[in-house]
């Protein structure tokens, strides 16, 4: 596939420029991750993490054909393993158990690592996926987008009371959905 | 069914930060003994993870379902050509550096910190933690033309490859030449994201008392950062304030800036 054809193809969400992209670059970014202190392992997950940012750049429309679209995918599977390396060395592995000290803040590049590597992020995606609109419209508003109880009732012409119930059993079975996936 | 509804609200409020007080602390001490509320604070924090990300993990999820049953193997032969195959501009003599128009910090930049609340941690580990999340190289935005120099093209080959260690002293050699504050700004970052913050502070204080904008912004964005790796708060505080009159640096200066006084006062 040439430059062009690569970024229409992720424009348009195309599997198979995905697909061409894990498999025709991926065993160079692997290779990298292993030549500089990676196991196998998180070669894999910095092939994903690479293709989500190419993904995200491309998307947002920053990315500059130069008629190498090769080299620009090592630059920023180096540049994403020098700065996990540095992340690595740096933060320490926090203690399991220790739920009340995730780091709640994500900085870009922590949140794609995260994205690929925790099986619960992509079964909550999944799992809001499968609820009803309805529900679907409510955790996003209360819990994305902050509208409090009293405005959301108001704006559906819903009883506040029976609201609280409702946004409880869309979470629970959200809950429910996902613990059922991992 | 009432304790679970109290759960839910308390949790949504400490999440929005409005848990105050005593109110707070009675949540906290609840938190470190009751695992069923560890696990719903924890379900809680990975929805809204979920629902702030949705494109992200939209990609995500076709990537996996994708490359499901797919093996891959590393190919170091293919990583050799790639290695050594990094030219920064498309050969040609290297001249002037066109970085007004052209520089656009890179959306790689961009903080997506979470409005959660930061927990207790030490200062070095926030501190590192803050930089490590928004430091990301800048781009190569040289423009070619006129006199060679092989020094500046190797250099700017070796950061655009991330080979910092190969690219320091490339810089320095040209530098030794001629002072240019747009060279002293890539060796200076070289340095930052070679893990050497006390090296690249004086080398990018002296690109911000030299340049004009837009350099002058992108320089002290960076300054910031060594400054908070360093330790050197007061100095980062200062420069983010400075940067925030940048509507391109505001949303992100505001942002560390309030890591800041939350964590690391």
């Amino acid at each position: 596939l040439k430059d062009q054809q690569i970024v229409e193809g992720i424009l348009k969400k195309d599997n198979r420029t995905y697909s061409h992209i894990y498999e025709q670059y991926g065993p160079m970014i692997m290779a990298y991750a292993m030549k500089n202190s990676g196991s196998s392992e998180d070669g894999i997950e910095l092939v994903q993490v690479t293709i989500l940012k190419i993904w995200n750049i491309i998307q947002n429309g920053k990315y500059e054909s130069r008629g190498k679209f090769g080299q620009f995918v090592y630059t920023v599977a180096a540049n994403t393993w020098k700065l996990e390396l540095r992340s690595r060395k740096r933060t320490p592995v926090q203690a399991l158990g220790e739920s009340e000290n995730y780091i709640s803040d994500q900085g870009e590049e922590e949140l794609y690592w995260k994205v690929t590597k925790d099986a619960k992020l992509d079964a909550i995606y999944q799992g809001i996926n499968q609820l009803d609109d309805t529900c679907q419209e409510l955790i996003n508003l209360f819990h994305l987008e902050k509208v409090s109880l009293l405005e959301i009732s108001k704006r559906k012409n819903y009883p506040y009371n029976n609201l609280k119930k409702r946004i409880f059993s869309c979470r629970k079975k959200l809950k429910r959905i996902v613990a059922e996936m991992i | 069914m009432d304790q679970d509804f109290k759960n839910q609200e308390r949790i949504h409020e400490f999440l929005q930060g409005d848990l105050k007080g005593a109110a707070l602390k009675a949540f906290q001490a609840d938190l470190r003994k009751d695992a069923n509320l560890q696990e719903d604070l924890a379900f809680s924090r990975a929805m809204m993870t979920t629902l702030k990300n949705k494109e992200i993990l939209a990609a995500n999820h076709q990537l996996k379902t994708i490359i499901a049953g797919k093996t891959i193997t590393p190919d170091f032969d293919a990583l050799k050509e790639f290695e050594g195959g990094g030219s920064s501009s498309g050969g040609g003599s290297i001249g002037k550096w066109l970085l007004g128009g052209m520089l656009g910090i890179s959306l790689l930049a961009i903080g997506l910190f979470a409005s959660g609340i930061f927990t207790p941690f030490t200062s070095n580990e926030t501190s590192n933690h803050l930089v490590v999340s928004h430091l990301v190289p800048f781009e190569n935005v040289i423009s070619i033309a006129g006199e060679s120099s092989p020094n500046l093209e190797k250099g700017m080959a070796a950061y655009e490859n991330g080979d910092y260690i190969t690219a320091i002293p490339l810089f320095n050699a040209y530098l030794k030449k001629a002072y240019d504050p747009n060279v002293q700004f890539y060796l200076g970052l070289s340095h930052l994201l070679n893990q050497e913050s006390a090296i690249a502070i004086p080398l990018l204080e002296r690109v911000v008392d030299t340049s004009a904008p837009p350099v002058l912004s992108v320089a002290k964005w960076y300054l910031s950062l060594a400054y908070i790796e360093e330790g050197q708060i007061p100095a980062a505080k200062v420069s983010l304030q400075e940067l925030q009159a940048n509507p391109d640096y505001t949303d992100r200066a505001i942002t560390i800036l309030n890591s800041i006084n939350q964590t690391l006062q």
